[in-house]
């Protein structure tokens, strides 16, 4: 088959690589960005240039040479036009369809709904089949909140022939935007790298209890709710310190970490590279996840994979993810008191209890986030796509 | 006496405090002179300077620094000094060079007083004043003591250093700033904000709205909380109360959006409607028309809109957190709530809709009456010539 995955630059997000990487092996795989230069060159994919805002030359030479290979003077002419009026989106809109009609692909894998303005073309003439990723705010918030966004969507969705979602929650957020019978629509679960992941057979909880959460600090983390149950915990004698990495320089949480009296048991981390995530995810006893939405959010299946034990709120696709008691705790999101009482559940729970729960989380993960499974699953949607 | 009042820029139409102090001081003979970034709009009410803008171009701005330097020549005295006082506290020479240019509006100054009209606007400028032999004012409102610090700790060390006199909007955010570093000696005065009351519509007999009508002004910000506002919402549906909660103020993108789903997860939308920015006047009309006025900030330094609202005549009901405690004579002139919680804000709400038609009337009666007495621009304009004095 042959595939080109869209997400608008070279510089796709780990997880758009591991899939294209596994893609690559028995498909013809092609990576189109607005960028002049790849950094991480993935095997057997071909890059194809149409043009960045950073370099105003390499753009120009990029446009020209697109433009050349459709061997007409006329649209050479008309490019030259283009350059000169500096309209810079149109030319890049140009450069997209040129590049797509050389490659005639068998489908088109668009990665973020923001992208659907640059197919609007192809999705009119339905030239090409494209498959539409559901992820991310762009999904789970914005149409919701924006009703000239809900709108595009629900105007452009019939036109599209198949969507991927990262979580059973996030499809169900696009059936409300679009609902048919007949569309395809799959849930592939983001795969990971498991093998990289190595559980941690040794497990003891540490006193004070660490508790941790990962990621930038944004409203949708919930982060102001997992204070509030801090604060609680502080009151109800709980001997705990909880970190929140990436959560350092923001005003609110510093604010409200004054306010509650918990600067000596809480600290905001800067933001660290993966790596050494995980080192502290392994000496910790627990992941809190106080998000307020979330697709599926990967630090879960990423804590279940090296052993640390996972406390989230019900937000998104967590639910399909952790049963209650089984592979993590699962709370009501907005409920600091929901959330202080499992911690505190937990805090008495037995060790043999929770290396039952650790070893049944990491089965889970195995089982629904494997690699493999996300490539069978993405090139079953994309057979079913282009064979409807 | 001649003052020179700093601010970021001009006031605008509608903002009666600055606008209204400089011309009750200079109906006390006392000259006044503004100075504010480079803006499009010139103000008419006094005298007014512009601070040199900085260019992103080096050429434009090597040009500007030379220009700026020969009109600082007949201030030579001055400017050694400023530099002087700086390099002795520790500055490059390259940044006290830097800190010259910025600060020559004010270097050029011939002032008794050198009054910074947010706390904010006095950082890097703390030695100009004395420099230019000038008594350094500054006025302290809520961002300025209870917000800027959080991220910027150790912001007015110098400030605290070199300011002769503190103006503050309440008791309170004097407390907050000596927590923050103010010697406990600094002379300080509380001029707090005050009503234009002919700018208010005239007071009519309160019939209260088939539906209850809430309203709150405040920009879409944690510190406004906007959250717990639309938990309280949820709680007062679940109490079958009808109602609307009208939210006028706007925030950013990414703030607006957070509110937005929250609303949206409540399922609120018909109840609590965000308008957005509005005019002044349209402002205390809605204040005006509202059954009741709700304030859910986590804190504040005083807040002008509660205090409208209780010369509009509506009951006002806040936490009693920051300066509010000062501004809602609680059970007298409004309601304060204890505890930032939406059961204690609902729970309080519920408990003012059931007071009887008479009380509800003498507590609006004495808070239009506290405002006329104590809060007039007539109070505040002579509270400002004593400042100086």
């Amino acid at each position: 088959m042959r595939i080109i995955i869209f997400d608008g630059s070279f510089r796709t997000t780990p997880f758009i690589n591991r899939l294209v990487a596994g893609l690559a092996v028995n498909h013809e795989v092609y990576i189109l960005g607005f960028n002049e230069t790849i950094e991480k060159r993935i095997k057997d994919v071909r890059y194809i240039k149409l043009g960045s805002n950073q370099n105003k030359i390499n753009f120009i030479l990029t446009t020209l040479t697109l433009s050349f290979s459709k061997r007409s003077f006329s649209h050479f002419l008309k490019t030259f036009n283009l350059l000169f009026t500096k309209e810079r989106k149109n030319i890049q809109q140009q450069n997209f369809e040129i590049a797509v009609s050389q490659i005639k692909p068998d489908l088109i894998h668009l990665q973020w709904p923001s992208l659907l303005p640059w197919c609007e073309h192809f999705l009119l003439n339905k030239k090409y089949k494209v498959l539409l990723s559901q992820r991310g705010s762009q999904t789970n918030i914005t149409p919701f909140v924006n009703n000239v966004y809900f709108y595009y969507l629900k105007k452009w969705y019939p036109k599209i022939s198949g969507f991927h979602s990262v979580s059973k929650s996030v499809l169900d957020k696009g059936e409300v935007i679009w609902k048919d019978s007949t569309k395809i629509n799959e849930v592939v679960y983001t795969g990971l790298p498991l093998e990289q992941l190595t559980f941690k057979r040794e497990y003891s909880k540490s006193t004070p209890l660490t508790l941790i959460s990962v990621g930038r600090p944004h409203w949708v983390k919930g982060y102001c709710y997992a204070l509030s149950s801090c604060k609680l915990l502080k009151d109800a004698g709980i001997n705990f310190h909880y970190t929140i990495i990436g959560g350092s320089g923001d005003e609110e949480l510093i604010y409200l970490r004054k306010e509650l009296g918990l600067e000596d048991w809480v600290t905001f981390n800067e933001r660290i590279p993966q790596g050494q995530v995980f080192e502290l995810m392994k000496n910790a006893s627990l992941l809190l996840i106080s998000s307020i939405v979330e697709g599926l959010p990967n630090i879960a299946v990423e804590a279940m994979a090296l052993g640390l034990p996972v406390l989230s709120t019900d937000c998104g696709g967590v639910t399909e993810l952790i049963e209650n008691h089984k592979t993590g705790w699962i709370v009501p999101s907005r409920n600091p008191m929901a959330m202080t009482s499992t911690i505190e559940l937990f805090n008495e729970l037995s060790l043999g209890k929770i290396q039952e729960v650790r070893l049944a989380a990491r089965r889970k993960v195995e089982y629904q986030h494997a690699d493999k499974q996300m490539i069978k699953g993405m090139e079953k949607l994309y057979s079913d796509c282009c064979t409807d | 006496m001649r003052i020179g009042i700093v601010l970021s820029s001009p006031p605008g139409y509608s903002e009666t405090f600055f606008r209204s102090k400089i011309k009750g001081l200079q109906e006390k003979g006392h000259q006044v002179l503004l100075v504010t970034a480079a803006t499009k709009e010139k103000f008419n009410g006094c005298e007014h300077r512009f601070h040199p803008t900085v260019s992103k171009n080096t050429w434009v701005q090597m040009f500007r620094l030379l220009w700026v330097g020969i009109t600082l020549l007949p201030f030579v005295t001055r400017v050694l000094r400023y530099v002087r006082s700086e390099r002795q506290e520790g500055t490059s020479l390259k940044r006290s060079i830097e800190k010259t240019y910025l600060n020559a509006t004010l270097l050029k100054l011939h002032v008794d007083w050198l009054h910074f009209g947010f706390a904010t606007m006095a950082i890097d400028r703390e030695l100009v004043a004395k420099a230019i032999g000038a008594r350094m004012a500054v006025s302290f409102r809520g961002f300025d003591i209870n917000v800027y610090p959080i991220k910027y700790r150790s912001a007015y060390r110098d400030v605290w250093k070199h300011v002769d006199k503190v103006h503050s909007i309440s008791n309170y955010l004097v407390e907050k700033a000596y927590t923050l570093g103010l010697p406990k000696e600094t002379p300080y005065q509380i001029i707090t904000p005050a009503v234009a009351l002919q700018n208010l519509p005239t007071l009519q007999e309160k019939t209260t709205n088939q539906t209850l009508k809430l309203v709150t002004v405040a920009r879409l910000h944690y510190i406004k909380g906007i959250d717990v506002l639309l938990e309280t919402a949820a709680l007062l549906r679940e109490k079958e109360i009808d109602f609307t909660w009208e939210v006028i103020g706007e925030g950013t993108k990414r703030e607006t959006e957070r509110y937005l789903y929250h609303r949206y997860q409540l399922g609120l939308e018909n109840r609590v409607h965000f308008t957005g920015k509005k005019e002044h006047r349209e402002v205390v009309n809605t204040i005006a028309n509202s059954d009741l006025y709700i304030q859910t900030s986590l804190t504040e330094g005083f807040c002008n809109a509660v205090l409208e609202a209780q010369a509009c005549g509506t009951i006002a009901i806040a936490y009693a957190t920051g300066g509010l405690s000062e501004n809602i004579k609680n059970g007298q002139t409004g309601f304060l709530v204890e505890t930032v919680s939406a059961d204690a804000l609902s729970t309080k709400i519920i408990e003012v809709l059931a007071l009887k038609k008479e009380e509800k009337k003498k507590i609006r009666q004495q808070a239009v009456e506290r405002v006329k007495q104590e809060f007039t621009i007539e109070n505040q304009q002579q509270e400002f010539v004593d400042f100086y004095s």
